[in-house]
Protein backbone atom coordinates (compact mmCIF):
# COMPACT_ATOMS: atom_id res chain seq x y z
CA UNK A 1 0.00 0.00 0.00
CA UNK A 2 1.08 3.39 -0.87
CA UNK A 3 0.88 6.59 1.45
CA UNK A 4 -1.47 8.18 -0.64
CA UNK A 5 -3.95 4.98 -0.41
CA UNK A 6 -4.86 6.52 3.38
CA UNK A 7 -5.30 10.16 2.46
CA UNK A 8 -7.65 8.79 -0.86
CA UNK A 9 -9.31 5.95 0.88
CA UNK A 10 -9.08 5.92 4.30
CA UNK A 11 -9.86 9.77 5.55
CA UNK A 12 -6.19 10.12 6.77
CA UNK A 13 -5.63 14.52 6.43
CA UNK A 14 -2.10 14.86 4.72
CA UNK A 15 -0.38 18.01 6.59
CA UNK A 16 2.94 18.48 4.70
CA UNK A 17 3.15 19.30 1.58
CA UNK A 18 5.00 16.20 0.05
CA UNK A 19 5.30 13.15 -1.96
CA UNK A 20 3.20 10.77 -1.23
CA UNK A 21 3.89 8.09 -3.82
CA UNK A 22 5.55 6.18 -1.43
CA UNK A 23 5.29 2.20 -0.49
CA UNK A 24 4.54 1.51 3.02
CA UNK A 25 6.40 -1.67 4.03
CA UNK A 26 5.32 -1.95 7.21
CA UNK A 27 4.49 -0.78 10.87
CA UNK A 28 6.32 0.77 14.17
CA UNK A 29 4.80 2.05 17.00
CA UNK A 30 6.60 3.93 19.98
CA UNK A 31 7.04 7.30 21.57
CA UNK A 32 10.41 7.37 23.03
CA UNK A 33 12.95 8.57 20.17
CA UNK A 34 15.75 6.51 20.88
CA UNK A 35 14.37 3.62 20.93
CA UNK A 36 12.74 4.51 17.77
CA UNK A 37 16.11 5.00 16.34
CA UNK A 38 17.90 1.78 16.99
CA UNK A 39 14.59 -0.62 16.35
CA UNK A 40 12.69 1.62 13.56
CA UNK A 41 12.80 0.15 10.16
CA UNK A 42 13.13 1.43 6.58
CA UNK A 43 10.10 2.42 5.06
CA UNK A 44 7.75 1.54 7.68
CA UNK A 45 5.03 4.12 8.68
CA UNK A 46 5.56 5.33 12.36
CA UNK A 47 2.20 5.71 14.65
CA UNK A 48 3.77 8.12 17.48
CA UNK A 49 2.14 10.46 19.74
CA UNK A 50 5.56 12.69 20.15
CA UNK A 51 5.30 15.56 18.11
CA UNK A 52 8.63 17.35 19.11
CA UNK A 53 10.88 18.61 16.19
CA UNK A 54 13.28 15.49 16.76
CA UNK A 55 10.55 13.40 15.16
CA UNK A 56 11.57 14.06 11.79
CA UNK A 57 15.36 14.06 12.58
CA UNK A 58 14.27 10.43 13.45
CA UNK A 59 12.40 9.74 10.66
CA UNK A 60 14.86 11.02 8.06
CA UNK A 61 17.54 9.13 9.61
CA UNK A 62 15.10 5.43 9.20
CA UNK A 63 13.54 6.55 6.12
CA UNK A 64 9.87 5.34 6.97
CA UNK A 65 7.61 6.47 4.75
CA UNK A 66 5.20 8.70 6.81
CA UNK A 67 4.72 9.39 10.36
CA UNK A 68 0.81 9.24 11.36
CA UNK A 69 -0.66 11.16 14.60
CA UNK A 70 -3.29 8.97 15.39
CA UNK A 71 -6.81 10.73 17.17
CA UNK A 72 -6.23 13.60 19.73
CA UNK A 73 -2.56 14.55 19.20
CA UNK A 74 -1.86 18.22 17.93
CA UNK A 75 1.36 19.21 16.33
CA UNK A 76 3.26 22.52 15.93
CA UNK A 77 3.33 24.24 12.67
CA UNK A 78 6.66 24.97 12.74
CA UNK A 79 7.38 21.11 12.60
CA UNK A 80 4.84 20.84 10.01
CA UNK A 81 6.74 23.38 7.92
CA UNK A 82 10.16 21.71 8.50
CA UNK A 83 8.54 18.58 7.72
CA UNK A 84 7.67 19.73 3.64
CA UNK A 85 11.23 21.16 3.93
CA UNK A 86 12.81 17.80 4.27
CA UNK A 87 10.38 16.17 2.35
CA UNK A 88 8.81 13.78 5.58
CA UNK A 89 5.03 12.71 5.13
CA UNK A 90 3.36 13.87 8.26
CA UNK A 91 -0.45 12.17 8.38
CA UNK A 92 -3.54 13.07 11.01
CA UNK A 93 -5.62 9.96 11.73
CA UNK A 94 -9.00 10.35 13.51
CA UNK A 95 -8.59 7.03 14.52
CA UNK A 96 -7.07 5.34 17.30
CA UNK A 97 -3.63 3.57 16.92
CA UNK A 98 -5.68 -0.25 17.38
CA UNK A 99 -8.24 1.00 14.60
CA UNK A 100 -5.00 1.27 12.52
CA UNK A 101 -3.57 -1.74 12.91
CA UNK A 102 -6.43 -3.48 12.16
CA UNK A 103 -6.76 -1.29 9.06
CA UNK A 104 -3.18 -1.96 8.23
CA UNK A 105 -3.53 -5.73 8.21
CA UNK A 106 -6.85 -5.66 5.89
CA UNK A 107 -4.24 -3.83 3.13
CA UNK A 108 -1.85 -6.93 3.74
CA UNK A 109 0.53 -5.38 5.86
CA UNK A 110 1.80 -7.05 8.55
CA UNK B 1 35.53 29.81 45.52
CA UNK B 2 34.76 26.45 45.36
CA UNK B 3 31.48 25.39 46.10
CA UNK B 4 30.13 21.89 46.68
CA UNK B 5 26.45 21.42 45.06
CA UNK B 6 23.78 19.45 45.00
CA UNK B 7 21.19 20.97 43.41
CA UNK B 8 18.74 18.06 42.94
CA UNK B 9 16.91 17.08 45.60
CA UNK B 10 13.13 15.72 46.48
CA UNK B 11 11.61 16.93 49.54
CA UNK B 12 8.55 14.91 51.27
CA UNK B 13 6.23 17.06 48.83
CA UNK B 14 7.51 14.62 45.94
CA UNK B 15 5.25 11.52 46.14
CA UNK B 16 8.03 9.20 45.71
CA UNK B 17 10.61 10.63 48.32
CA UNK B 18 10.41 9.45 51.73
CA UNK B 19 8.52 11.62 54.50
CA UNK B 20 11.45 12.48 56.40
CA UNK B 21 13.18 14.31 53.74
CA UNK B 22 11.96 17.35 55.77
CA UNK B 23 13.45 20.99 54.70
CA UNK B 24 15.24 20.82 58.32
CA UNK B 25 16.07 17.27 57.89
CA UNK B 26 17.40 17.83 53.84
CA UNK B 27 19.28 21.26 55.19
CA UNK B 28 20.91 19.57 58.30
CA UNK B 29 21.91 16.78 56.27
CA UNK B 30 23.46 18.45 53.45
CA UNK B 31 25.71 20.60 56.58
CA UNK B 32 26.68 17.37 58.00
CA UNK B 33 27.82 16.68 54.33
CA UNK B 34 29.88 20.00 54.15
CA UNK B 35 27.39 20.96 51.33
CA UNK B 36 27.86 24.85 50.24
CA UNK B 37 24.91 25.07 47.83
CA UNK B 38 21.85 22.67 47.40
CA UNK B 39 18.28 23.17 45.76
CA UNK B 40 14.59 21.69 46.82
CA UNK B 41 13.47 20.24 43.11
CA UNK B 42 10.57 18.85 43.72
CA UNK B 43 8.34 17.29 40.61
CA UNK B 44 6.35 20.10 39.43
CA UNK B 45 6.27 22.38 42.44
CA UNK B 46 8.28 24.62 44.36
CA UNK B 47 5.96 24.81 47.12
CA UNK B 48 8.80 23.44 49.56
CA UNK B 49 11.42 25.98 48.68
CA UNK B 50 10.11 28.81 51.34
CA UNK B 51 10.55 27.05 53.83
CA UNK B 52 13.91 25.34 53.22
CA UNK B 53 15.54 28.73 52.24
CA UNK B 54 14.21 30.38 55.61
CA UNK B 55 15.95 27.64 57.99
CA UNK B 56 19.22 27.98 56.04
CA UNK B 57 18.78 31.83 56.40
CA UNK B 58 21.34 31.62 58.90
CA UNK B 59 23.44 28.69 58.62
CA UNK B 60 26.19 27.76 56.41
CA UNK B 61 24.75 26.69 53.16
CA UNK B 62 22.69 28.56 50.08
CA UNK B 63 19.91 26.99 49.23
CA UNK B 64 18.04 27.65 45.87
CA UNK B 65 14.40 27.60 45.14
CA UNK B 66 14.27 24.78 42.10
CA UNK B 67 11.68 22.43 40.48
CA UNK B 68 12.03 20.00 38.26
CA UNK B 69 9.40 19.84 35.81
CA UNK B 70 7.92 17.17 33.28
CA UNK B 71 7.02 18.43 29.94
CA UNK B 72 5.08 17.69 27.87
CA UNK B 73 7.31 15.33 26.41
CA UNK B 74 7.45 13.61 29.36
CA UNK B 75 11.35 15.03 29.37
CA UNK B 76 12.10 15.97 33.24
CA UNK B 77 14.13 19.17 33.25
CA UNK B 78 15.38 20.87 36.36
CA UNK B 79 15.03 24.77 36.66
CA UNK B 80 16.59 26.66 39.59
CA UNK B 81 15.59 30.82 40.53
CA UNK B 82 16.94 33.82 42.27
CA UNK B 83 14.45 34.38 44.44
CA UNK B 84 11.09 32.70 45.96
CA UNK B 85 8.85 35.10 44.14
CA UNK B 86 10.08 34.72 40.61
CA UNK B 87 10.05 30.98 42.03
CA UNK B 88 6.65 31.41 43.33
CA UNK B 89 4.65 33.19 40.24
CA UNK B 90 6.48 30.57 37.65
CA UNK B 91 5.06 27.68 40.41
CA UNK B 92 1.49 29.11 39.73
CA UNK B 93 2.00 29.72 35.77
CA UNK B 94 2.68 25.72 35.97
CA UNK B 95 -0.16 24.73 38.01
CA UNK B 96 -2.33 25.86 35.78
CA UNK B 97 -0.80 23.52 33.11
CA UNK B 98 -0.52 20.46 35.14
CA UNK B 99 -2.56 17.35 34.11
CA UNK B 100 -5.03 17.18 36.87
CA UNK B 101 -5.24 13.39 38.61
CA UNK B 102 -5.89 12.88 41.75
CA UNK B 103 -3.21 11.27 44.22
CA UNK B 104 -3.29 7.98 45.33
CA UNK B 105 -1.25 8.23 48.40
CA UNK B 106 -1.27 4.82 49.14
CA UNK B 107 0.19 4.00 45.54
CA UNK B 108 2.32 6.69 44.80
CA UNK B 109 3.52 8.32 48.61
CA UNK B 110 2.20 11.55 50.49
CA UNK B 111 2.65 14.68 48.62
CA UNK B 112 3.25 17.17 52.05
CA UNK B 113 3.86 21.14 51.99
CA UNK B 114 5.48 21.24 55.68
CA UNK B 115 6.25 24.64 58.05
CA UNK B 116 9.86 25.54 59.44
CA UNK B 117 8.95 22.76 62.31
CA UNK B 118 8.30 20.27 59.91
CA UNK B 119 4.72 20.51 60.65
CA UNK B 120 2.56 19.35 57.47
CA UNK B 121 0.62 22.33 56.61
CA UNK B 122 -0.42 20.54 53.11
CA UNK B 123 -1.28 18.01 51.48
CA UNK B 124 -1.31 18.52 48.17
CA UNK B 125 -4.58 16.24 46.53
CA UNK B 126 -3.28 16.36 42.70
CA UNK B 127 -0.77 13.94 41.43
CA UNK B 128 2.51 15.81 40.94
CA UNK B 129 4.10 13.17 39.02
CA UNK B 130 3.09 13.88 35.53
CA UNK B 131 3.48 15.85 32.72
CA UNK B 132 2.48 20.01 32.73
CA UNK B 133 0.91 20.84 29.58
CA UNK B 134 4.55 22.52 28.31
CA UNK B 135 6.88 21.54 25.45
CA UNK B 136 10.69 22.03 26.28
CA UNK B 137 10.56 25.10 24.15
CA UNK B 138 7.99 26.90 26.53
CA UNK B 139 9.70 25.97 29.38
CA UNK B 140 13.43 27.78 28.33
CA UNK B 141 11.27 30.62 27.57
CA UNK B 142 9.69 31.09 30.52
CA UNK B 143 12.23 30.39 32.73
CA UNK B 144 14.46 32.97 31.05
CA UNK B 145 11.24 34.95 31.57
CA UNK B 146 12.12 35.03 35.07
CA UNK B 147 16.10 35.41 35.13
CA UNK B 148 16.23 31.52 35.94
CA UNK B 149 18.03 29.26 34.60
CA UNK B 150 17.22 25.26 33.19
CA UNK B 151 19.17 22.20 32.42
CA UNK B 152 18.34 18.89 31.31
CA UNK B 153 17.82 16.54 34.36
CA UNK B 154 19.50 12.81 34.09
CA UNK B 155 19.85 12.81 30.58
CA UNK B 156 21.39 8.95 30.45
CA UNK B 157 18.45 7.53 32.47
CA UNK B 158 16.26 5.40 30.34
CA UNK B 159 13.00 7.11 31.74
CA UNK B 160 12.10 10.67 31.70
CA UNK B 161 15.28 11.64 30.32
CA UNK B 162 15.74 14.27 26.67
CA UNK B 163 18.09 11.26 25.01
CA UNK B 164 15.79 8.88 25.81
CA UNK B 165 12.61 10.47 24.72
CA UNK B 166 13.73 12.83 21.87
CA UNK B 167 16.65 10.72 20.76
CA UNK B 168 19.60 13.42 21.31
CA UNK B 169 19.62 16.77 22.85
CA UNK B 170 18.53 19.47 20.26
CA UNK B 171 21.38 21.92 19.83
CA UNK B 172 18.54 24.71 19.37
CA UNK B 173 18.31 24.75 23.06
CA UNK B 174 21.65 25.95 23.49
CA UNK B 175 22.51 23.93 26.75
CA UNK B 176 25.54 24.34 28.49
CA UNK B 177 25.28 22.69 31.40
CA UNK B 178 23.47 19.11 31.69
CA UNK B 179 22.92 16.75 34.43
CA UNK B 180 24.62 13.29 34.48
CA UNK B 181 22.93 11.29 37.10
CA UNK B 182 24.94 8.93 39.63
CA UNK B 183 24.09 5.65 38.09
CA UNK B 184 25.51 3.07 36.20
CA UNK B 185 23.88 4.44 33.27
CA UNK B 186 26.57 7.42 33.65
CA UNK B 187 29.83 5.51 32.34
CA UNK B 188 28.77 5.96 28.47
CA UNK B 189 28.04 9.78 28.89
CA UNK B 190 31.72 10.32 31.31
CA UNK B 191 33.79 8.60 28.82
CA UNK B 192 32.72 10.17 25.80
CA UNK B 193 35.10 13.37 25.00
CA UNK B 194 32.60 14.89 22.35
CA UNK B 195 30.05 14.92 24.63
CA UNK B 196 32.14 16.25 27.48
CA UNK B 197 33.42 19.00 25.09
CA UNK B 198 30.22 20.01 24.37
CA UNK B 199 28.87 20.24 27.78
CA UNK B 200 29.69 21.28 31.62
CA UNK B 201 28.29 18.29 33.66
CA UNK B 202 26.38 18.53 36.57
CA UNK B 203 26.34 15.57 39.31
CA UNK B 204 23.53 15.99 41.56
CA UNK B 205 22.11 13.30 44.17
CA UNK B 206 18.46 13.62 42.80
CA UNK B 207 17.51 12.31 46.14
CA UNK B 208 14.57 10.75 47.16
CA UNK B 209 15.86 9.88 50.82
CA UNK B 210 18.58 11.45 52.95
CA UNK B 211 21.31 9.13 52.68
CA UNK B 212 21.30 9.97 48.95
CA UNK B 213 22.24 13.56 48.93
CA UNK B 214 25.43 14.24 47.95
CA UNK B 215 28.47 14.24 49.35
CA UNK B 216 31.22 16.81 48.91
CA UNK B 217 32.61 15.53 45.53
CA UNK B 218 31.13 17.66 43.00
CA UNK B 219 32.07 21.04 43.07
CA UNK B 220 32.19 24.57 40.63
CA UNK B 221 34.22 27.49 41.12
CA UNK B 222 32.05 30.58 42.15
CA UNK B 223 32.70 34.04 42.52
CA UNK B 224 30.72 34.44 45.47
CA UNK B 225 28.43 32.14 47.39
CA UNK B 226 24.85 33.94 46.35
CA UNK B 227 22.30 32.59 43.96
CA UNK B 228 23.00 35.31 41.34
CA UNK B 229 26.55 33.71 41.40
CA UNK B 230 25.51 30.51 40.96
CA UNK B 231 22.77 30.28 38.19
CA UNK B 232 25.17 33.39 36.11
CA UNK B 233 27.60 30.36 36.00
CA UNK B 234 25.40 28.08 34.73
CA UNK B 235 23.44 30.43 32.38
CA UNK B 236 27.18 31.45 31.14
CA UNK B 237 27.49 30.90 27.16
CA UNK B 238 24.44 29.18 27.15
CA UNK B 239 22.53 32.93 27.59
CA UNK B 240 21.09 35.07 25.04
CA UNK B 241 22.47 33.04 21.51
CA UNK B 242 19.25 34.71 20.37
CA UNK B 243 17.95 38.30 20.55
CA UNK B 244 14.60 37.51 21.81
CA UNK B 245 15.85 36.17 24.79
CA UNK B 246 17.20 39.65 25.33
CA UNK B 247 13.41 41.13 24.83
CA UNK B 248 12.34 38.81 26.90
CA UNK B 249 14.88 39.83 29.96
CA UNK B 250 13.73 43.46 28.86
CA UNK B 251 10.33 42.84 28.89
CA UNK B 252 10.73 41.24 32.74
CA UNK B 253 12.65 43.60 34.19
CA UNK B 254 9.30 46.18 33.31
CA UNK B 255 7.20 43.46 34.67
CA UNK B 256 8.78 43.58 37.53
CA UNK B 257 9.24 47.62 37.23
CA UNK B 258 5.42 47.58 37.46
CA UNK B 259 4.37 48.57 34.04
CA UNK B 260 0.89 48.65 32.76
CA UNK B 261 2.08 49.48 29.11
CA UNK B 262 5.03 47.99 27.05
CA UNK B 263 5.72 48.55 23.77
CA UNK B 264 7.95 46.45 21.73
CA UNK B 265 8.97 47.62 17.98
CA UNK B 266 11.30 45.43 15.71
CA UNK B 267 12.26 47.52 12.47
CA UNK B 268 14.12 45.12 9.66
CA UNK B 269 15.22 47.73 6.91
CA UNK B 270 17.68 45.80 4.44
CA UNK B 271 18.53 49.16 2.60
CA UNK B 272 19.73 50.21 5.46
CA UNK B 273 21.58 46.78 6.94
CA UNK B 274 20.05 47.64 9.67
CA UNK B 275 17.81 45.46 12.73
CA UNK B 276 16.45 47.75 15.44
CA UNK B 277 14.89 46.84 18.71
CA UNK B 278 12.63 49.22 21.09
CA UNK B 279 11.38 48.60 24.22
CA UNK B 280 9.70 51.02 25.97
CA UNK B 281 7.12 50.75 29.05
CA UNK B 282 5.18 53.11 32.10
CA UNK B 283 6.97 51.06 35.15
CA UNK B 284 8.24 53.13 37.71
CA UNK B 285 11.24 54.26 35.79
CA UNK B 286 14.92 54.79 37.41
CA UNK B 287 16.92 57.66 38.37
CA UNK B 288 20.27 58.92 36.25
CA UNK B 289 22.18 56.86 38.67
CA UNK B 290 21.03 53.49 38.62
CA UNK B 291 20.69 53.88 34.87
CA UNK B 292 24.34 54.24 34.52
CA UNK B 293 25.09 51.14 36.99
CA UNK B 294 22.27 48.90 35.41
CA UNK B 295 24.22 49.44 31.79
CA UNK B 296 27.92 48.82 33.89
CA UNK B 297 28.67 45.00 34.02
CA UNK B 298 30.09 45.55 37.61
CA UNK B 299 26.88 46.40 38.90
CA UNK B 300 25.64 42.94 38.73
CA UNK B 301 28.59 41.82 41.43
CA UNK B 302 26.82 43.98 44.05
CA UNK B 303 24.30 42.22 46.61
CA UNK B 304 21.25 44.71 46.06
CA UNK B 305 21.41 43.89 42.83
CA UNK B 306 17.97 45.02 40.43
CA UNK B 307 18.10 43.95 36.97
CA UNK B 308 20.99 41.38 36.18
CA UNK B 309 22.96 40.49 33.75
CA UNK B 310 20.48 41.08 31.03
CA UNK B 311 21.20 44.77 30.08
CA UNK B 312 25.28 44.63 29.93
CA UNK B 313 25.14 41.77 27.62
CA UNK B 314 22.32 43.17 25.50
CA UNK B 315 24.27 46.09 25.06
CA UNK B 316 27.54 44.16 24.08
CA UNK B 317 26.00 42.22 21.91
CA UNK B 318 24.59 45.06 19.83
CA UNK B 319 27.91 46.96 19.81
CA UNK B 320 29.93 43.89 18.91
CA UNK B 321 27.44 44.09 15.62
CA UNK B 322 29.13 47.34 14.58
CA UNK B 323 25.39 49.08 16.12
CA UNK B 324 24.37 51.31 19.35
CA UNK B 325 22.48 50.86 22.45
CA UNK B 326 20.96 53.31 24.63
CA UNK B 327 18.45 53.70 27.21
CA UNK B 328 17.10 56.70 28.71
CA UNK B 329 14.69 56.37 32.02
CA UNK B 330 12.74 58.67 34.30
CA UNK B 331 11.40 57.68 37.21
CA UNK B 332 7.67 57.99 37.78
CA UNK B 333 7.38 57.75 34.02
CA UNK B 334 8.94 55.15 32.23
CA UNK B 335 12.08 53.53 30.96
CA UNK B 336 13.00 53.06 27.44
CA UNK B 337 15.79 50.81 25.45
CA UNK B 338 17.00 50.72 21.84
CA UNK B 339 19.23 48.35 20.27
CA UNK B 340 20.44 48.72 17.20
CA UNK B 341 22.49 46.10 15.04
CA UNK B 342 23.91 45.92 11.80
CA UNK B 343 21.38 43.36 10.03
CA UNK B 344 24.15 41.61 8.18
CA UNK B 345 26.98 41.26 10.81
CA UNK B 346 28.77 38.33 10.80
CA UNK B 347 28.26 38.16 15.06
CA UNK B 348 24.67 38.94 14.94
CA UNK B 349 22.62 36.25 16.71
CA UNK B 350 19.41 35.41 15.06
CA UNK B 351 16.36 37.50 16.23
CA UNK B 352 14.98 33.46 17.24
CA UNK B 353 11.36 33.04 17.30
CA UNK B 354 9.22 36.27 17.96
CA UNK B 355 6.09 34.36 18.31
CA UNK B 356 6.68 32.44 21.44
CA UNK B 357 8.76 35.01 23.06
CA UNK B 358 5.64 37.34 23.12
CA UNK B 359 3.31 34.45 24.11
CA UNK B 360 5.66 34.15 26.89
CA UNK B 361 5.30 37.76 28.02
CA UNK B 362 1.07 37.59 27.42
CA UNK B 363 1.74 34.44 29.76
CA UNK B 364 3.59 35.98 32.29
CA UNK B 365 2.02 39.03 32.97
CA UNK B 366 -1.92 38.84 31.86
CA UNK B 367 -2.62 42.62 32.99
CA UNK B 368 -0.24 44.18 30.80
CA UNK B 369 -1.22 46.01 27.51
CA UNK B 370 0.96 44.23 25.14
CA UNK B 371 1.81 46.27 21.86
CA UNK B 372 4.25 44.67 19.45
CA UNK B 373 4.76 45.80 16.17
CA UNK B 374 7.20 44.34 13.69
CA UNK B 375 8.64 45.69 10.27
CA UNK B 376 10.31 44.35 7.30
CA UNK B 377 11.19 47.11 4.71
CA UNK B 378 7.80 48.75 5.38
CA UNK B 379 5.67 45.92 5.93
CA UNK B 380 4.17 45.85 9.58
CA UNK B 381 2.96 43.76 11.96
CA UNK B 382 0.72 44.54 14.68
CA UNK B 383 -0.51 43.12 17.91
CA UNK B 384 -2.19 44.91 20.82
CA UNK B 385 -2.96 42.98 23.36
CA UNK B 386 -5.80 45.89 24.26
CA UNK B 387 -7.84 45.32 21.27
CA UNK B 388 -7.99 41.42 21.85
CA UNK B 389 -8.30 41.53 25.56
CA UNK B 390 -12.02 43.73 24.78
CA UNK B 391 -12.77 41.19 21.97
CA UNK B 392 -12.26 37.93 24.37
CA UNK B 393 -14.74 40.07 27.07
CA UNK B 394 -14.87 37.30 30.04
CA UNK B 395 -12.40 34.88 28.34
CA UNK B 396 -9.08 35.07 29.67
CA UNK B 397 -6.11 35.90 26.94
CA UNK B 398 -4.04 33.60 28.81
CA UNK B 399 -6.28 30.72 28.60
CA UNK B 400 -4.83 28.08 26.43
CA UNK B 401 -7.04 27.74 23.39
CA UNK B 402 -6.37 31.89 23.22
CA UNK B 403 -2.39 31.25 23.32
CA UNK B 404 -2.43 28.51 20.90
CA UNK B 405 -4.32 31.12 18.84
CA UNK B 406 -2.51 34.28 19.40
CA UNK B 407 1.10 31.90 18.75
CA UNK B 408 -0.45 30.97 15.13
CA UNK B 409 -1.50 34.38 14.79
CA UNK B 410 2.14 35.88 15.20
CA UNK B 411 3.66 32.97 13.11
CA UNK B 412 1.43 33.66 10.28
CA UNK B 413 1.59 37.52 10.90
CA UNK B 414 4.77 37.45 10.71
CA UNK B 415 5.61 35.04 7.72
CA UNK B 416 3.05 37.50 5.90
CA UNK B 417 5.60 40.17 6.28
CA UNK B 418 8.09 38.42 5.59
CA UNK B 419 7.40 36.92 1.93
CA UNK B 420 5.40 40.06 1.18
CA UNK B 421 9.47 41.85 1.35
Amino acid sequence: MKVKKLIDLYDFELLTDTDTDIEIKGIYSCDLLSWVMANGEEGNAWITVQTHQNILAVASLIEFSCIILPVGVTIDQSVIEKATEEGINILKSNKKPYDIYELFIKEGIR
Amino acid sequence: MKAFYDVHIHSCLSPCSENDMTPNNIVNMSLLKELDVIAITDHNTLKNCEVAMAIAKDQDILVIPGIEVQTIEEVHMVCLFRTIDDAMAVDKILQEKLIKIKNKPEKFGQQFVVNAKDEVVESIDNLLIVSVQITINELIALVNLYNGVVFPAHIDREYASIITNLGFIPDEYNFRYIEISKNKTAKKYLSDNEFKNKYFILRNSDAHNLGMINEPLYSLELEALTIDCFIDKLKKGSYMKELSLHILDIARNSIVAGADYIRIAIIEDSKKDELIIKIKDDGKGMDPETVKHVVDPFYTTRTTRKVGLGVPMFKANAEACDGSFNISSELGIGTELVAKFKHSHIDRVPLGNMADTIITIINGADNIDLLYTHEIDGEKFILNTKDIRKRLGDVSITNVDVLIWLKSYISEGLEEIQNAV
